[in-house]
């Protein structure tokens, strides 16, 4: 079997299916089915570089009626992501659960959403993209609810219903194109769909299903209580990828699948809500009296500006501009997805050793822990899109397709957006070098510490330094629509 | 050899200065004007070095001007470099008067063999600046007049630093040699005026001098009066463009402005208390009647040939007398040979008028003889003002107390250069006696005894008066202001005779040093007197 | 050879970087290895400096590309400019980190301190070498980060104030320059430095390049604390000694004036500019700033605070010299920038000297300073005569050919005057130190006397860094004419600005 299409996906689902069978050595298991699934991934990514899109159809059916993967330049960025963040959270995770009771719960649970995950970035229909979502979704509410607290609970109830509405939607526009075109493969329908009332309704449907996932404004009040009462790890995973991945349906959608149908305007109110989403945010976060809260805010913020880019998209012509618009967009979800998962693992540190995550109560973390404070100043620097990040690249170019298109809109949005995450960054990395007590003494650097920073290190250095290559990558499409 | 002393003569004090902390003998100080010395004596005409890599390449140069008042500023720098007290030259002592001293000298003899308008810019402003050190005193009032002097000065510095800029712009080029190739901006002409006007007490920009002349330590205000005010004159005669058509506009400003200058230092000069004070004005008086011939010359190109250099030798028989008077009122204020002080300040006085057979004297029929019965009320004037302003200071000398104490080294080596200050050699063929010359002497001696009419009558001069002009000092109490008692003639005799003994006393202990001054100043003289 | 001409900038930049990031993983009391890391980074970026001058000044061509996204290069390349303030930042950083290491003394948090200051100097130099825009803003804004916690490093509330006033202005200025070089990179497609600028053959509208201009201009003016962008730079000297000098006279707001230089001579072009009519404005602003700045000045009594408004004054001469077209204009401002950075670096090492010794932190408790900490003062001496532009100290050259350049170019009008008020209002605010320190006796009872007893005024490592660049404060006046001194190598840059 030469084609590695399967192996990440079936790597952490039969790990997740082993820790189930064998509990007691369950965090061995998640870090190796983690490992694993990363080797996968590598082996896939070679591939689509050396030799361009790749495609699987599982049980040797043709497309249409089997199950298909494929495996694009955007697809592999993204599970390049998804995995290496969700290692990283692992081997934190093998920390932060390594004594409590639900640790082979966690560790089921959260292989089975790298499963979700990976095949939702590797599905070549419809229909599977609903089924991995509504697993992704799922496992993504129970991993939420490990917290255990009143607070987390409640949280997840909303987080759920939500998620299910959102499916429900989805579902109901996949059905509408089942009937208006007759098959499901992403392919096929690239080249099937035009602008017509189906078609229309049935973005509309998918689309607004995905802009609850992805908590657009203002559809993001369930995200900041989901994601700041989770366990650290899961907040990480849940802002870094299950967000994105909701982000990257709806890029498929819009770029590849319904490129025709797309209207300027349809795209410049997704903007608009971004640039809302940007301001609103960051102002938000900014007053937040609590790290996780902060960053859960960012993360609303952050999404606000993958929206922006929307728009964008639209009014470029087809061709390098818009691939390398299309690139940004890429890269600054990549950079995101590494800097927050930095920020909540560095938080999450941060609320083991002190025992409270209250900002204004932070003094001395610099010097408790200086590796930690580290962290949170390099994912800092990502989220505010300073160089030598990946955002700062992404800024750029989302910069300079402003003034190409000549939307001029955007430009106070992007500065003031980037103002206040200065303010609120900054505002925090105050507080954690300032004098105080707040954190506990100085210790030495802890295991849990390592893959914080390596993730922040990701976010800063290596997407701002070698951030050519998701530009490279962006353009190897499997479908035939453009871009995407 | 001689390019490498024209560099040393700046270049010693300088290094020296560096290392004032560590001189504590005058005689450090006193030899560092002995490259200057060689070279006013001995230094060749027309010897050049040029230094392409120092700041922004300088050029020295070694011209009869240059040689003249190297010669005679040396002379002045070494006698000052005696009457600096012990006390200032102790390490830690107050005041920096050794590298005061020391820097200024660089900078004044630097811009002397300045052959380029950086460079003596470059000294004028060490100069200038140093000065502060010489004018400094502890006292309120003594710090005060130090500062206005250094705003003055900075403010003439940065006049003469963009005057510097629109003539380098015009003419392309630092050397004087070359300045003149264009006609001269009016605004670089302007800002000269203000810039040197500054040093030489321009009336309206003197308004430093009354206070530095009257407070400063005795060796400061010779240096002051002397070499560092002529620095201002010989600034104009090196970057002014003389023998060239100009807008008459600035010859006649300078004229004007230079008789203003003598009147008003006549004017106020005459009712100071303080014989200091009464030298000051006269300064301002004798610097008036520079500038307007300067400003003559400038309207005049056709006689400028003949009037420059004899204006040269005005300026340095001022150099030499005006510092020699400063000093000599000092001796006399504390000396107990002051019994034969008073002819010798007295000659210095005459000469300074212009009486005839001083050097003084003959510079001014020499003047006269170039100006060719031009000016000729100017100079009539500026001789009044002279006698008015002498016959004042000697009134207050004879009047002023003594005290009991002087030094003996100042007063010999003094007494040395007395007569080059008054018969310099330079003007040996102007020596006649000319009725015409008398004629100011006794107008002013007429004007005295109408004065002295009127004080007996109105009781003028003994009001407390203000003086005028001189926002900056009018608060300043005069220094020797209250009068001295009358005392009858016999006490005189009496007192003096007194006196006569006591010096002579002391003179027979007199050391191996004073004698080597002694010696060293008589082989000036010969040499002086062998030259040409 | 030629992997040497890649390999020089890269290497130029490592050799303050590696040290910096190894240093912050040394634990606090390994001070001597620190010590060896630090130094032995600064000579070999000493050493690598000079085989780059070589190499500049016979026209080879080193250049560094690293393409990190589609049109967007980072790229570092030696030209004359860049020669001249990488060689001031190495030589100031040596000196610095000298300094540094003798005034932390006994400090906490000193890795953390020699690392950011290595990453400070790193940044600068890169922006030195930056060879187009895009570089240049992203050395930018890592100069801002590398700063910040240095200028919060005592971690007093003062401390997190002034970091926090100082950050808010440099983001602000960070971003409109971004915006701006992201508007003038899609317009143009790439904005490489080239003497004499790239925008006059590029036939493009001119108002959307005034517009342009002002976004990039108020971006570095953050920096270069062009007056009302200022706010700032008062407030960042609660930083330590060390910090306050290399920000005064090398990083910080040497970065936004090097970046006015570049933008105008070298994006630009100055003839272009001028064309544009932009350039009266920055003439404007920066005659407002010099002479607010002095004015400002005067009021202080906070001795540290006194010279930043100072700086403010001093580095806008950088600004009127760009402003005005013409070589010799040129020259001044940009031998200023070598001057100024020599010259502020005393005068900020002496303020810590002194209060480091004796507790002085204002100018009314100097004193009789001068008998105390004789060598101190001469140092202070040397640099506020050149600060106010007095012969042969080196602002007098600066101040020289920026008057020459303004007479050339007709506008000696209001550049003289601007001048000479400005350098009698530096004479209004530096002279009376001088007179406490040296002739007036000693008022009152030190502060805090640390070195009572000593037979020494300061250790070795306090007082020959302010004593060294006041040596070069001399010399490079004085030799202002040699080869090789910073005057000719503004010549040198000049004439190859106005070449086409």
């Amino acid at each position: 079997m030469n084609n590695p299409l399967i192996w990440p996906v079936a790597v952490p689902l039969l790990s997740a299916l082993l820790a189930l069978l064998w509990p007691r050595r369950s965090t061995w298991i998640g870090l190796l089915g983690s490992a694993l699934s990363l080797a996968a991934v590598v082996l896939v990514s070679r591939q689509v570089i050396e030799s361009g899109a790749i495609e699987l159809a599982l049980g040797g059916w043709s497309p249409g009626l089997g199950i298909a993967l494929r495996a694009d330049g955007l697809s592999v960025l993204m599970l390049l992501m998804s995995t290496l963040v969700s290692m990283a959270v692992a081997v934190y995770a093998s920390v932060y659960f390594s004594r409590s009771e639900r640790r082979s719960e966690f560790w089921v649970l959260w292989l089975l959403l790298i499963t979700a995950l990976h095949a939702l970035f590797l599905s070549g229909d419809l229909f599977n993209l609903y089924v991995t979502l509504e697993l992704l979704g799922l496992s993504a509410v129970v991993l939420a609810c490990l917290g255990g607290s009143r607070e987390s609970l409640q949280a997840a109830l909303n987080y759920l219903v939500l998620g299910l509405l959102a499916s429900m939607a989805f579902l109901i526009g996949v059905a509408l194109i089942y009937a208006g075109y007759g098959t499901l493969d992403m392919a096929a329908l690239a080249a099937a769909i035009e602008s017509g009332p189906t078609a229309w309704v049935a973005l509309s449907l998918m689309t607004g299903g995905l802009l609850i996932k992805s908590a657009l404004f203002p559809l993001h009040f369930w995200l900041p209580p989901a994601h700041s009462n989770a366990p650290a790890p899961v907040s990480a995973v849940l802002s870094a990828l299950v967000v994105k991945a909701a982000v990257y349906l709806i890029l498929r959608l819009w770029l590849a699948l319904f490129d025709e149908v797309v209207t300027q305007t349809a795209a410049l109110v997704l903007g608009l809500l971004g640039g809302v989403a940007v301001l609103w945010g960051s102002w938000v976060a900014l007053q937040a009296e609590r790290l996780k809260l902060m960053a859960a805010y960012s993360t609303v913020a952050q999404v606000g500006y993958l929206f922006l880019f929307l728009p964008l998209l639209a009014a470029l012509p087809e061709g390098t501009t818009r691939d390398v618009a299309l690139g940004a967009l890429v890269l600054l979800a990549l950079t995101h997805g590494f800097a927050k998962s930095a920020f909540f693992l560095a938080a999450g540190v941060i609320m083991q050793r002190a025992g409270h995550d209250r900002i204004a109560e932070l003094g001395g973390t610099a010097r408790a822990l200086p590796v930690t404070a580290f962290t949170l100043a390099l994912a800092g620097v990502a989220l505010i899109g300073l160089p030598p990040s990946g955002s700062f690249l992404a800024k750029w170019q989302l910069l300079s397709s402003v003034f190409i298109t000549g939307q001029w809109i955007w430009l106070p949005v992007i500065a003031v957006g980037t103002l206040l995450a200065g303010a609120y960054t900054f505002r925090l990395l105050g507080y954690a070098f300032a004098p105080g007590e707040g954190v506990g003494p100085s210790l030495s650097v802890g295991r849990e510490e390592i893959p914080a920073v390596l993730l922040a290190l990701a976010a800063t250095l290596l997407l701002g330094f070698w951030a050519s290559v998701v530009w490279e990558l962006v353009p190897i499409s499997a479908y035939a629509g453009g871009g995407g | 050899m001689n390019a490498l002393i024209l560099m040393l003569s700046p270049l010693i004090p300088l290094l020296m200065a560096c290392f004032a902390y560590r001189l504590q003998s005058r005689w450090w100080l006193f030899a560092a004007a002995l490259p200057a010395l060689y070279l006013g004596l001995m230094g060749e005409q027309g010897s050049t070095i040029t230094l392409p890599w120092l700041m922004l390449g300088m050029h020295l140069s070694l011209d009869a001007t240059a040689q003249q008042f190297l010669l005679f500023g040396a002379m002045i720098w070494m006698l000052a470099s005696l009457y600096i007290p012990g006390r200032d030259l102790l390490p830690g002592a107050m005041g920096y008067r050794k590298q005061s001293f020391l820097l200024a000298m660089a900078g004044n003899l630097m811009l002397i063999i300045a052959a380029d308008m950086l460079t003596f810019y470059v000294g004028f402003a060490l100069m200038g600046l140093s000065a502060y050190g010489l004018i400094w005193g502890p006292s309120q009032r003594a710090r005060k007049a130090a500062r206005v002097y250094l705003v003055f000065t900075l403010i003439g510095e940065l006049a003469l630093f963009s005057a510097l800029l629109l003539l380098l712009v015009n003419s392309q080029s630092l050397l004087f040699a070359e300045l003149h190739s264009e006609s001269i901006p009016q605004s670089a002409m302007a800002l000269l005026l203000l810039g040197f006007g500054i040093k030489v007490a321009l009336p309206g920009l003197h308004l430093w001098l009354p206070g530095a002349y009257t407070l400063a330590p005795i060796f400061g205000v010779a240096l002051l009066s002397g070499p560092m005010m002529k620095a201002g004159l010989l600034g104009w005669l090196r970057f002014l463009p003389f023998g060239e058509p100009l807008d008459p506009l600035w010859g006649n400003l300078l004229l004007l402005l230079g008789v203003a200058g003598v009147v008003l230092g006549m004017l106020v000069g005459m009712f100071q208390r303080d014989p200091r004070s009464v030298l000051a004005y006269s300064s301002i008086s004798k610097m008036g009647l520079f500038s307007a011939l300067i400003g003559f010359a400038l309207n005049h190109p056709g006689m400028v040939a003949g009037l420059l250099p004899v204006i040269v030798l005005l300026a340095l028989h001022h150099l030499m007398v005006k510092p020699m008077l400063f000093m000599g009122l000092d001796l006399w204020q504390k000396g107990t040979a002051a019994y034969w002080l008073l002819p010798a300040l007295t000659l210095l006085s005459l000469s300074l008028m212009g009486f005839p057979l001083t050097g003084g004297g003959a510079v001014k029929n020499l003047i006269s003889d170039a100006l060719n019965e031009n000016l000729a009320w100017l100079l009539f004037l500026g001789g009044i003002a002279g006698a008015l302003l002498m016959s004042r200071f000697l009134w207050l000398l004879w009047t002023s107390k003594q005290s009991a104490e002087y030094h003996r080294l100042t007063l010999s080596a003094w007494l040395m250069v007395l007569p080059l200050a008054v018969w310099a050699p330079f003007a040996w063929d102007g020596m006649s006696v000319k009725a015409s010359a008398l004629l100011p002497l006794l107008s002013a001696a007429v004007l005295l005894l109408v004065g002295q009419f009127l004080r007996r009558r109105f009781d003028l001069l003994q009001q407390p008066m203000l003086s005028v002009g001189n926002s900056m000092s009018w608060r300043m109490p005069l220094l020797a202001g209250e009068r001295v008692k009358a005392e009858s003639d016999w006490q005189l005799v009496k007192r003096l005779r007194q006196r006569y003994c006591q010096g002579f006393a002391r003179w027979q202990v007199m050391g191996l040093r004073d004698s080597a001054v002694w010696w060293l100043m008589l082989m000036l003289l010969l040499a002086l007197a062998l030259r040409n | 050879m030629m992997a040497m001409s890649v390999w020089l900038p890269v290497g130029i930049l490592l050799s303050s970087l590696i040290p910096g990031v190894l240093i912050f993983f040394q634990p606090e009391e390994r001070h001597r290895l620190r010590t060896w890391l630090n130094l032995l980074g600064a000579l070999i970026k000493l050493l690598l400096v000079g085989m780059l001058i070589w190499g500049v000044f016979h026209e080879q061509v080193f250049e560094t590309r690293w393409t990190m996204a589609p049109g967007l290069e980072f790229v570092l390349h030696a030209d004359a400019l860049s020669v001249l303030f990488v060689s001031l930042s190495t030589l100031l950083w040596l000196v610095t980190t000298i300094y540094a290491i003798g005034y932390l003394e006994q400090t906490p948090h000193r890795s953390r301190f020699f690392g950011f200051f290595s990453l400070c100097v790193t940044a600068t130099v890169g922006l030195a070498l930056a060879g187009n825009l895009f570089t240049f803003v992203v050395f930018y804004e890592l100069l801002t980060l590398a700063t910040y916690p240095l200028i919060a490093h005592k971690g007093s509330p003062e401390a997190l104030r002034g970091a926090r006033i100082y950050l808010r202005y440099t983001l602000f200025g960070g971003l409109l320059l971004m915006i701006g070089a992201v508007w003038l990179h899609t317009l143009t497609g790439g904005v490489e430095f080239v003497e004499g600028g790239i925008l006059q053959t590029a036939n493009l509208d001119q108002s959307t390049l005034r517009w342009i201009f002002l976004l990039l201009i108020v971006g570095l003016g953050v920096k270069a604390a062009l007056v009302p962008l200022h706010g700032w730079l008062p407030q960042a000297m609660v930083a330590p000694a060390p910090v306050s000098a290399l920000l005064h006279a090398v990083a910080v707001v040497k970065a936004g004036a090097f970046g006015i230089v570049r933008v105008i001579y070298d994006v630009y072009g100055v003839e272009f500019a001028a064309e544009l009519g932009v350039l009266t404005l920055l003439g404007a602003v920066a005659a407002i700033t010099i002479i607010y700045g002095s004015l400002k000045a005067l009021s202080q009594d906070h001795l540290k605070k006194r010279l930043a408004y100072s700086t403010v004054s001093q580095v806008s001469y950088i600004v009127l010299g760009t402003a005005i077209v013409g070589p010799l204009a040129t020259i001044g401002g940009l031998v200023h920038l070598v001057h100024q950075g020599v010259m502020k670096i005393t005068l900020f090492f002496a303020a810590g000297n002194y209060a480091e010794a004796l507790g002085i932190h204002r100018v009314s408790e100097m004193d009789g300073v001068g008998r105390r900490m004789p060598g101190t003062t001469l140092a202070f001496t040397i640099g506020a005569l050149g600060m106010i532009g007095i012969p042969p100290v080196a602002g007098f050259i600066s101040k020289w050919y920026l008057g020459l350049g303004a007479v050339e170019a007709g506008a000696a009008a209001w550049v003289l005057p601007v001048l000479i008020a400005s350098s009698l209002l530096n004479a209004a605010y530096f002279l009376p130190i001088l007179y406490r320190a040296w002739f007036k006796s000693q008022s009152a009872p030190w502060p805090a006397d640390k070195t009572a007893g000593c037979v020494r005024e300061l250790p070795d490592a306090l007082l020959w860094p302010p004593l060294t660049t006041a040596a070069m404060a001399l010399l490079i006046g004085l030799l202002a004419a040699a080869p090789y001194s910073p005057l000719e190598w503004a010549e040198l840059i000049a004439g190859r600005e106005y070449r086409q």
